[in-house]
């Protein structure tokens, strides 16, 4: 039962820190204040950060179920409790479910491109350039995609700086009054917030990447805590920066606040933003990638470079098939579904079976004794 | 491939030369007007030969042939010569094979026919043909010593001992080359510098097959962990200083024979911005010169791409007051602004290059004419923008605060992809050429540790000396990421108390 | 250990040589700054059933080039109207740096909901530029900058609303306020004045998107204190002893606002506490400010006229049915539940206020 591979592959504990933030963090941090708005208004923020304490409750299920599992990921649970077949196609679902984590990310940042500053960039250019980065840093392994989740959090946390320009033009009352929706509201909020905590599922995979990782628990919910903190933060200056009512006129609610930031030498910061923000999406995309040939690899023995090409082709027929905006936010909402039946239904329910099963397993060694 | 057989011909040069006889081997030397044969006294049959090209004559004429020819009457037994002749290297041998390769590296072959035994001398002229001056030519600093490594590696060792001058600093050496055979050491402190590098570093150096070693700058590239990248992997340096505070830190040395630069490795991206210089002046001073040296070379890689991006597609960034000069300087230029780009980095890189070709002093008038006249003709000729003229010149210029060459010369190259990615795709193509830069660095290892420790893999406790160099109280551990057996360098300085404040 | 691996090599290669081919026939439509016409100024009016847009620009390319330059072209929607400027106009047009947007007097009366959705919220627009409302037909008014800079018309609304009494007039706040709950937008109204100049002449208040009211500029430097934030500017009053009646200069160098909202079953009342800090200049030679009686009494007189002429234009936007305030967003935050409908309908008339006014005077009389 080795769960930790050798050294030479792994990283330290430390870096889960960056690991789990910056997969959490995508293109839904450019949108999500206009969706949870329409739930619960104002007190929108009690969803995201509700949505955010569940998923330390998550983790927290995850790393129980990882730590009993054979391989220490996911793939190797399956086997475990289902048997090689159905294991291996439930582990084909993760994989599909990969691969649509990709596509999501890449087509919204695409949409963005489009909107704001390449309105001629046809979608393949830009989805194959993109591929080429990604599939650049994945063919470098495990510790080089940590490198671009440590990159990818500390060079946009610059930007937070930033966030002193639409703080002058901020009305606090907009907050006011706390409080005064109904739980379904908070509800509807809350349903758009767990696209963007999506993220934390991808330790099911790399979970043995992790030196020490029987001990590494308390890295990944202090990363869950500062998503939690920086989610709390963008809700509240984008609300106190935007009238009631305001948010559900703007799409991408954070590319607007950019606009105010001004400097004698760059007037439209949003640009700044715009760029950036391939360093946010990066890591989800390159984790995701990682991910889908690693399930390959693991339970069909597939050759990592011919799963990886497999799979980039795959991504990039999706992309191109979604034309229109449409078709971006069906997706969009079809993520919603299936991550959160992921992570609020399946996990809990594969702890469940887990624990029948350790109770036959139990009852089983008993009676033969 | 060919190499390999090269080498197996070689081999069988050899196995044929070992049935070949000496008096062959001097016929075959014969051939050459340098070589000298003759005999001093008819009655011992004692044959000298030489190559004079090899030897110090001076040692012939005054020491060699003296004190032969004052013993050479009193000569009963072989080993009687070993003791009249004043050369501390005196071998007998018989080997054909053996003759053959002393003979060239400049030993004096005498021939006692009478012993029917071959003595070996060890006149070779060490200093013939190697420069006197080892001032620094390239490296150059305001501050600090100025000595630098010569082509002769017995100076360079002795240089290095000078200044560690402990019995831990080891020299080990290799002969790299089929034809060349140069001495190749390996220089580092034991109990300090990690073995794992040292092995690494004899492992791939015994594993070259090359014909001829020119330069130290050869083995740095074949033995590097990845050829393919621009950014140099090993730091090589003709100054001192540089060599000593690497091994001091558990770094590697490689010299070899015949090379002025030194290698030192594994090293970080950092390295290759760090001047010694930084050392000699007060913490404050030496942190803020690292500092402008760093940004220089992000202002370097990034201006003209931005420059190329915000004027071929995001005009709305540039504030009113910039629009106008911007505009009616590149009125009436008829390229896209990708084209003038290109045009004005060229030309740098001509007027750089071709300074470089040429002597210093014709060098330095033809970078300050070209310079001036022809950025200010292309100007008025209407074929750039003054604007970018500035950039350009700019940059060239940020790009020599590096001081590494190898480091300048990676980063000028690199400018240019940034540049098209930049007339490609605007803003979005400096990102994408930024994060694959990123991605190659990421990758990149030098003798199997990342390049961009302590950035990442992230070492808070390694940033004292990073894009700081913070104050001798705070530096006395060594680097942790080299992994050195030993941490500790030094203890630190008290705080001087202020006697008069108390 | 020479570890070339070719098909890395061979990789790099097509990727290279593609990203130079792609380079020299690039797919994005390239936006060179000295092959497009950036506009400055775009001004908009209502004629007949179409809209009249117009457009100023700077030709930099032409170095001698001092004025500016006019296109002007019609159509239904905004996109028509670009068609129309791109027609007459040798470089394409580009609106990315535009810096001030105007309307007409008439296109504001009858609403301006179709620009806000097709201009103001274009993506390429910075949140900086600014918004005015034109006395005359936007075309008209622009004609007259003709001479000038094209800048010349942002540049004055800008330094009014640094110096003096403009109140944010940047799209953020128009929008702020346009979509915003419980909230009337407002902005700088600018007009020709009798020697065929350009000035700034008060502000514009709309009412949802139809202009609705248009203050003086006095009233405007009320409304900007009340508003709080950035409270800067200066006003003219009278000095009334005895018989005696003169006028003099607040200079009002900063201060503070605090709004304060108090529902009752029946009555909402709303009050203002206002703190001025300032200095009077000009004032009659007849009194005396070295006295401390004076002084007293000019602060007396001071914070009277003040508090009365607050609530005036509060009773005026009251009167005019508009709240560009946003005393609606006010009771919205104070209270669980709110409609904007019924609020503007059965309370906002009913409203009860209070200003409080407090000047602080200091240095009075500096400069004699």
């Amino acid at each position: 039962m080795s769960k930790q591979l050798k050294e030479s592959l792994t990283v330290s504990p430390f870096f889960l820190l960056f690991l789990i933030h910056s997969t959490q963090t995508g293109v839904g941090l450019l949108n999500f204040q206009s969706n949870i708005v329409k739930g619960a208004g104002q007190d929108a923020w009690v969803s995201v950060l509700l949505v955010g304490i569940s998923i330390h409750i998550i983790i927290w299920l995850m790393y129980y179920l990882l730590k009993k599992s054979n391989n220490g990921d996911i793939m190797s649970l399956h086997q475990q409790l289902f048997g090689k077949w159905i294991g291996n196609i439930l582990n084909t679902f993760f994989y599909i479910y990969m691969l649509l984590v990709i596509t999501t990310i890449m087509r919204s940042y695409i949409a963005v491109l489009i909107t704001w500053v390449f309105p001629y960039f046809p979608i393949w250019l830009l989805s194959f350039i993109m591929l080429f980065v990604i599939t650049y840093f994945v063919i470098g392994g495990f510790r080089v995609i940590t490198g671009i989740c440590f990159w990818g959090v500390i060079i946009p946390s610059l930007l937070l700086l930033t966030s002193y320009f639409p703080l002058k033009y901020a009305y606090w009352t907009n907050l006011l009054p706390v409080f005064n929706h109904s739980i379904s509201d908070y509800f509807v909020s809350a349903k758009y917030c767990i696209l963007m905590y999506s993220g934390p599922e991808f330790l099911l995979i790399y979970f043995p990447f992790i030196k020490n990782n029987q001990k590494s628990q308390k890295w990944a919910h202090i990363s869950q805590a500062y998503t939690i903190i920086l989610y709390l933060f963008i809700t509240f200056v984008s609300f106190a920066y935007f009238s009631h009512g305001q948010l559900k006129h703007i799409t991408w609610p954070t590319l607007m606040m950019s606009k105010i930031i001004r400097y004698p030498f760059i007037e439209r910061f949003e640009y700044v933003y715009i760029f950036l923000w391939l360093l946010v999406i990066l890591p989800p995309c390159c984790m995701a990638l990682w991910g889908a040939f690693r399930i390959l690899k693991e339970s069909f023995q597939f050759k990592t470079r011919k799963s990886l090409w497999f799979s980039i082709i795959i991504v990039h027929i999706m992309v191109i098939s979604l034309k229109s905006k449409l078709d971006v936010e069906k997706i969009g909402t079809f993520m919603t579904y299936a991550t959160s039946s992921f992570l609020y239904f399946y996990i809990p329910i594969l702890f469940i079976i887990y624990l029948v099963f350790q109770a036959f397993k139990k009852a089983d060694r008993l009676g033969r004794n | 491939m060919r190499l390999k057989s090269s080498e197996r011909n070689l081999n069988n040069q050899e196995s044929e030369k070992e049935k070949k006889s000496i008096t062959s081997i001097f016929q075959q030397a014969a051939k050459s007007s340098d070589f000298y044969q003759f005999s001093l006294s008819e009655e011992q049959d004692l044959t000298i030969s030489y190559f004079k090209s090899m030897v110090d004559a001076d040692k012939i004429n005054n020491l060699l042939l003296p004190s032969l020819q004052e013993h050479i009457k009193k000569i009963s037994t072989i080993n009687d010569v070993k003791k009249s002749i004043p050369f501390e290297d005196v071998q007998f041998t018989n080997e054909p094979l053996d003759i053959e390769k002393r003979l060239l590296k400049g030993y004096v072959i005498l021939e006692f026919k009478y012993f029917k035994r071959f003595l070996t001398i060890s006149v070779e002229n060490t200093n013939l043909g190697y420069r006197e001056n080892n001032d620094t030519e390239n490296e150059f600093s305001v501050i600090g010593p100025k000595v630098g490594f010569v082509e002769n590696i017995s100076t360079n060792l002795h240089l290095l001992r000078k200044q560690l001058a402990v019995p831990e600093l080891v020299f080990e050496e290799i002969k790299i080359g089929s034809m060349s055979k140069t001495e190749v050491v390996i220089a580092y402190l034991d109990g300090i510098t990690n073995p794992e590098y040292v092995q690494t570093v004899r492992q791939r150096l015994e594993d070259i097959d090359f014909d001829v070693i020119f330069d130290n700058s050869q083995i740095d590239q074949i033995i590097s962990d990845n050829s393919n990248s621009p950014f140099p992997i090993f730091l090589s340096t003709e100054r001192t200083d540089r060599v000593v505070y690497a091994m001091v830190n558990g770094q590697v040395a490689i010299l070899s024979n015949g090379s002025p630069y030194i290698i030192t490795g594994p090293t970080t991206i950092l390295d290759f911005f760090i001047s010694p210089e930084d050392y000699y002046l007060n913490w404050v001073l030496g942190s803020f010169f690292r500092i402008i040296r760093i940004i220089s070379v992000i202002f370097s890689l990034f201006a003209t791409p931005i420059y190329v991006a915000i004027l071929t597609y995001h005009y709305e960034v540039l504030p009113d007051d910039l629009l106008q000069p911007l505009i009616s300087s590149r009125a009436h230029v008829p390229f896209p602004p990708i084209w003038e780009a290109i045009f004005l980095e060229t030309t740098i890189e001509l007027l750089r290059e071709a300074g470089a070709r040429l002597p210093t002093k014709i060098g330095q008038t033809l970078g300050i004419v070209g310079g001036i006249v022809i950025g200010q003709a292309s100007v008025q000729a209407a074929l750039t923008s003054n604007i970018l003229l500035i950039i350009v010149s700019l940059s060239a210029l940020a790009s020599f605060t590096t001081p590494i060459f190898k480091m300048s010369n990676a980063i000028r190259l690199l400018r240019f992809p940034l540049i098209l990615l930049a007339a490609f795709m605007g803003g979005f193509g400096i990102i994408i050429g930024f994060v694959l830069l990123l991605g190659h660095l990421l990758k990149l290892k030098s003798l199997g540790n990342p390049y961009m420790v302590p950035l990442y893999p992230f070492r808070i406790k390694s940033f004292s000396d990073s894009f700081i160099r913070s104050s001798y109280q705070f530096t006395s551990t060594r680097s942790r990421f080299l992994r050195p057996l030993s941490l500790k360098r030094y203890s630190p300085n008290q705080d001087k108390d202020d006697r008069n404040n108390e | 250990m020479n570890r070339i691996n070719p098909k890395n090599l061979y990789f790099f290669c097509t990727f290279f040589l593609l990203s130079l081919l792609i380079s020299g026939c690039s797919f994005p439509r390239q936006k060179i700054i000295d092959e497009v016409q950036i506009l400055s100024v775009y001004g908009f009016d209502k004629v007949d059933d179409h809209f009249v847009g117009t457009a100023l620009y700077s030709d930099f390319t032409d170095v001698g080039n001092k004025g500016s330059s006019i296109l002007q072209g019609s159509g239904k929607k905004s996109l028509l109207i670009k068609q129309a400027l791109n027609e007459q106009s040798p470089k394409p047009i580009e609106i990315g740096k535009l810096n001030l947007l105007i309307f007409g007097k008439e296109l504001a009366e009858n609403g301006v909901s179709y620009f806000v959705k097709a201009v103001c919220r274009d993506p390429l627009l910075g949140s900086n530029a600014l918004l005015a409302v034109s006395e005359e037909p936007a075309g008209e008014l622009l004609k007259k900058n003709k001479e000038k800079d094209s800048n010349y018309i942002y540049k004055m609304v800008e330094q009014n609303f640094k110096n003096q009494f403009v109140p944010l007039p940047t799209f953020h706040s128009f929008l702020f306020d346009y979509y915003g709950e419980g909230r009337d937008a407002s902005v700088p109204y600018i007009k020709i004045n009798q020697n065929e100049n350009i000035e700034v002449n008060g502000l514009a208040v709309f009412k949802k998107d139809k202009l609705a009211l248009i203050l003086n500029p006095k009233e405007s430097l009320l409304y900007k204190i009340l508003r709080g934030r950035v409270i800067r500017g200066q006003t003219e009053f009278n000095i009334q002893k005895g018989n005696k009646i003169d006028s003099a200069i607040l200079t009002i160098l900063n201060g503070d606002e605090k709004r304060l909202i108090k529902t009752n079953k029946k009555k909402t009342k709303m009050k203002f506490d206002i703190t001025l800090n300032g200095m009077v200049k000009d004032y009659p030679e007849w009194l005396d400010l070295m006295k401390r009686k004076n002084n007293l009494f000019l602060n007396n007189q001071l914070e009277k006229q003040m508090k009365e002429d607050f609530e005036n234009l509060l009773l005026t936007f009251q009167k005019h049915q508009v709240d560009p305030l946003g005393i609606g967003d006010l009771a919205r935050a104070h209270s669980k539940k709110w409609n904007e409908k019924e609020f503007y309908e059965n309370v906002y008339p009913t409203i009860k206020f209070d200003v409080n006014v407090k000047v602080v005077l200091s240095q009075s009389g500096i400069g004699e």
